[in-house]
């Protein structure tokens, strides 16, 4: 008999639990206390550890499970229909997570024991009302880029922003070029080609990743058929938050998730995975990069095989970003709107900055790892000052916003390491720890010569590699064409993610300046550009490690895409600013 | 206490104090030894200093006196942007200054040249830039690529030979009747096979009856070379990985390997002929290779009652064997003239201790009781019991010299023992031990998901 304090780790809807989970005795589980995981990391009788449970599937109940994902798609919603009923039953569950007596609370507060996140964290997240909203989707859905974006960025009808596409080397050679007219008017993509079945593989370092997954396959529904059935490989390291949503989203309209089954199972099963990618039209993979290599090698064999068309493949491997930070921001100064608080426009940008350096305590990829600052001829500390700023604004957000569970040797391993590079022989090196040897956060400020470290792709690597658990790098560049030129391009194409920028002024749109540069960042692998203090809220209609919610309908030739997920840079940095000050007025102490 | 007022015979007195005293010795030894290294090494007193701990330190601050071998002979690669020090030959010479409690007349690194064809060429010149300090530059074994390179005078390897002798003699019962076959080179700057060689000269054994089975020197550069880990940038790096990473390991799998097996077997059989008790001391896959020649011939080499086989370094590459296999087929072939099991004994180790822990009859490893062992939890907190599983770190305020204080954290989790009443280790030799089978190198990156390493 289980202990009271087994949680579901996995979901399947109402119909289909019945018949496969019914008499069943065998189940596999996890046991985690602080992302630690009992008897391997941390000792297996942990106070607090929480224990997650799935089944583990006969190939009967696969059989089971299959058909009855399978019959439910008849009977399912369809079209716009169908999303406009999911928008609502989000929006309802969304207001339920901020009632404490709630069961999808109860649940949600397991997750900082199992996951090692603060329970702040997980809370801050939850309100954030972005992560509910999945207005602009249909929008995305929408447009009709086309080969000009090859060659120039396009503005996206409908919402913020612009997009651009970077093909790859093979699709350039095929000649996806916009340069010329005669073919720029082009689509970029193909005819759709709905996907009947989405198998997805969720990652466990930070909580929601398989929920995204299904949420972007149910988005087909859009292209107005039924909605897909939506297998999700969900991770042991965090099962708990996806099936909570899913069970609620059940409860307010049963008929949404009828198609949708999230479980863990093994991947080296190679019946299994043959008999899953076999049905699949579309997989989904956001993992680490050797299990996306396993998964991509399975998917050929499957294709090959068939009659149907290639599957469809979205890996989403390992990436890093990062922030920069114009000189604007020191330029103007004082002068703004924001100079009757304290330390004016450089604190909120630092705050905000330092947010996207915070969230998921850089375990996400998305988490900001070093920060640029372009210097400014009418400010000769602006490096010094911002990065003086961000510590000090780390250390207030550590108390709203804490660090979890994890070790603390490795954030001060990180510290001495740059404590000791801050003088050789007497010299100082320009390198300066900001931050406190028991600051819950490392600092960094490196004014190394441009070349020091030297431009050696292993060196910079490291770099970027020790910006985990909240450790910042603050790096000062000439002019942010640098970041591009001198640093990105050190890293692989693929290993690129996110940008957030603090650039522009008051009212001012997208300047060419900020467009060159939003350019030569995307050619070097950046997929996403946004605003300090949004970078852990993506937004699902704009790219995703270079895919555009397109992809999940149709096909264009090998690339990725960049996009940019605002038109005034300024004012929506402002914007977010507000929102998260608010935001944090409204949160009770100890959330 | 003042610092050094130890000298080298007074380390074996540790083993004659009561506990209290050893403690009280030891604590006051530390406190000691901070103070001495505070005023005088500018790299440990940076770290320190930027944790809170000022010149005199106290009971609590001892997690805070600890830096991690992981990082700290290893800093010049951060600092000079590079893991090739001899491109950055007086930079190096600052970083090796800023390292050191004794005064490097820095002015001397201006006679350096601009680079050095070869990581041993700097080390070399920087040994005879300093000769009259008696400096020599040891190195980690290197397999990674990125050496840990640490300097010893001659305190340092007095009080080094003296630690590794004492346990030599007392857990492995050593004396002056062996013959010592290593399975490495004579010349090599790999620490501890540096001091396991001169370690059994201090115990007794006359220079003819110490034998290297390699007989060409191991550099720097061909070490890291031959482990294909880190190359030199441009085309002087395409030269290492096309064609000097496989002709090494071409040689050395076809030439080198060989005729070390060759060298030992011939050493061994004779011991074996004349009665004599033998050590034979390499890396577990060093001597795996002399019992693989002997299992493919079909027959053994029964040694002495009171011979020995000792290993060290542990298993660094991928090997087709695990230990206990390795251990099976060595005590196959290796029987004891008189029928016993022939000891097979470890020594756990690194570059920055001065220490060596050796394996006992029991299988536990002995931590000599001038060493001050702990365990620290995540969060870089000693652990308390007398038997914690944790980080290893040490304090050797006696045994580590003048150079730079041996306060260090290691990166190998163990269950240490502190050996007292009623957890004495069953060979009956009382003192701290990491229980047998507990070490294992702390891999720091979980699942990373999508987010991890470039």
């Amino acid at each position: 008999m289980r202990s009271p304090g087994v949680i579901e780790g996995f979901w399947l809807p109402k119909a289909i639990r019945r018949s496969v989970l019914d008499g069943r005795r065998s189940w596999d589980e996890s046991c985690f206390a602080g992302g630690r995981e009992c008897g391997r990391e941390c000792d297996a009788d942990t106070p607090g550890a929480v224990t997650a449970r799935w089944p583990r599937l006969t190939e009967e109940d696969w059989t089971l499970l299959l058909d009855g994902l399978a019959a439910a798609r008849g009977r399912a919603p369809r079209g716009p229909e169908f999303w406009d009923r999911l928008r609502t039953a989000l929006g309802g569950i969304a207001q339920g997570l901020a009632d404490p007596k709630s069961p999808a609370r109860r649940g949600i507060e397991a997750i900082p024991a199992y996951t090692g996140y603060s329970p702040a964290m997980i809370a801050s997240v939850m309100a954030a009302p972005e992560i509910w909203d999945l207005e602009q989707m249909a929008t995305a859905l929408a447009l009709e880029p086309t080969r000009a974006a090859t060659a120039h960025w396009q503005p996206l009808p409908g919402l913020p922003g612009r997009l651009r596409f970077f093909p790859s080397r093979a699709a350039k050679i095929a000649g996806v070029s916009g340069r010329l007219p005669v073919y720029s008017g082009l689509p970029l993509f193909g005819a759709p080609e709905t996907p009947g079945f989405v198998t997805g593989y969720g990652a466990g370092n930070v909580p929601g990743t398989a929920l995204i997954i299904v949420l972007l396959a149910l988005s087909t529904t859009l292209s107005g058929g039924a909605p897909p059935v939506v297998l999700v490989r969900n991770s042991r390291r965090e099962p708990i938050f996806s099936p909570l949503i899913l069970q609620a989203l059940e409860e307010a309209d049963e008929e949404l998730v009828s198609t949708v089954a999230v479980l863990v199972w093994d991947y080296d099963d190679a019946a299994l995975q043959s008999r899953l990618l076999g049905r699949s039209d579309l997989v989904i993979a956001a993992a680490g990069d050797d299990t996306i290599a396993r998964i991509a090698g399975q998917i050929p064999r499957v294709g090959d095989s068939s009659d149907r068309p290639r599957v469809r493949f979205h890996p989403h491997g390992h990436k890093v970003s990062f922030s920069a930070i114009g000189r604007e921001v020191f330029e103007l100064g004082h002068q703004s709107a924001l100079s009757s608080g304290e330390g004016g426009l450089v604190a909120a940008v630092a705050l905000l900055a330092g947010l996207d350096s915070v969230f998921w305590d850089q375990n996400g990829c998305l988490s900001s790892r070093i920060h640029f600052v372009e210097r400014s001829t009418q400010r000769d500390a602006a490096p010094l000052e911002y990065a003086e700023r961000l510590a000090g604004q780390l250390r207030r957000l550590s108390e709203v916003l804490p660090r979890g569970a994890w070790p603390l040797r490795q954030l001060r391993d990180s510290f001495d390491r740059y404590k000791a590079l801050e003088s050789l022989g007497g010299s100082s090196t320009g390198l300066q720890v900001l931050s406190d040897y028991d600051d819950p956060f490392v600092v960094i400020l490196d004014e190394r010569l441009p070349g020091r470290p030297s431009p050696n792709p292993g060196v910079f690597g490291a770099l970027v590699n020790d910006c985990q658990g909240r450790v910042v790098i603050v790096r000062p560049v000439d002019d942010l064409m640098q970041l591009p030129r001198d640093y990105l391009s050190l890293l692989p194409t693929r290993s690129l993610q996110s940008l957030s920028v603090a650039v522009g002024r008051p009212g001012e749109g997208l300047s060419r300046r900020f467009l060159d540069f939003a350019g030569a960042c995307g050619a070097c692998g950046v997929t996403a550009i946004r605003v300090v203090g949004r970078g852990a809220f993506p937004q699902l209609a704009y790219s995703w490690d270079g895919l555009l919610p397109l992809d999940l309908l149709r096909r264009r030739p090998p690339g990725h895409f960049t996009t940019i997920e605002f038109d005034r840079p300024f004012d929506a940095m402002m914007e977010t600013y507000r929102a998260f000050v608010d935001r944090m007025a409204q949160t009770p102490s100890g959330q | 206490m003042e610092h050094g007022a130890l000298s080298t015979e007074t380390l074996s007195d540790f083993w004659s104090l009561t506990e209290p005293e050893r403690d009280q010795t030891v604590l006051q030894g530390i406190r000691a030894t901070h103070s001495w290294h505070y005023a005088r090494n500018t790299a440990y007193r940076n770290a320190v200093a930027a944790r809170g701990v000022g010149p005199r330190a106290e009971s609590g601050d001892l997690p805070r006196l600890l830096r991690p071998t992981s990082q700290t002979f290893k800093s010049y690669i951060d600092l000079l942007g590079t893991p090739f020090p001899q491109d950055e030959p007086r930079g190096f010479g600052e970083w090796l200054a800023d390292q050191l409690s004794v005064d490097l007349p820095r002015d001397r690194l201006r006679g350096l040249r601009s680079s050095y064809r070869s990581l041993e060429a700097l080390l070399q010149a920087i040994e005879h830039a300093f000769s009259d300090l008696d400096l020599e530059l040891l190195t980690s074994s290197g397999t990674s690529g990125r050496a840990t390179i640490i300097a010893r005078d001659r305190r340092s390897t007095d009080l080094n030979v003296e630690s590794f002798y004492l346990s030599f003699q007392r857990y492995l019962g050593m004396k002056a009747d062996h013959r010592a076959i290593f399975m490495m080179p004579r010349r090599t700057r790999i620490a501890m096979a540096r001091m396991a060689r001169f370690s059994v000269q201090r115990v007794g054994l006359t220079p003819d009856r110490v034998h290297f089975a390699i007989p060409f020197p191991a550099h720097p550069d061909q070490v890291r070379i031959r482990a294909g880990r880190a190359f030199r940038l441009g085309r002087r790096g395409l030269v290492e990985r096309r064609v000097w990473h496989p002709a090494i390991n071409a040689i050395q799998a076809r030439y080198v390997d060989p005729r070390a097996i060759r060298v030992a077997l011939t050493r061994l059989d004779r011991a074996a002929r004349e009665g004599e008790k033998v050590l034979l001391f390499g890396s577990l896959t060093q001597l795996h290779g002399v019992a693989l020649a002997l299992v493919r011939a079909g027959r053994t080499i029964p040694l002495a009652p009171g011979s020995l086989l000792g290993t060290g370094g542990g298993m660094k590459e991928a090997y087709a064997f695990s230990p206990h296999e390795i251990r099976r087929d060595l005590e196959r072939v290796f029987p004891s003239a008189d029928g016993s099991a022939l000891p097979l004994r470890d020594t756990y180790g690194m570059a920055e201790a001065n220490w060596a822990a050796m394996q006992c009859s029991a299988g536990n490893y002995h931590v000599p009781p001038w060493v001050h062992a702990v365990t620290l939890d995540d969060d870089g907190e000693l652990r308390s019991g007398s038997r914690a599983t944790g980080l290893l770190a040490f304090f050797d305020p006696f045994g580590s010299g003048d150079l730079f204080p041996g306060f260090f954290r290691t990166a190998d989790r163990v269950t240490l023992v502190g050996g007292r009443e009623d957890t004495i280790c069953p060979c009956g030799d009382a003192g701290a031990y990491l229980e047998k089978n507990s070490i294992q190198r702390v891999d720091l990156l979980g699942e990373a998901g999508c987010a991890a390493q470039v």
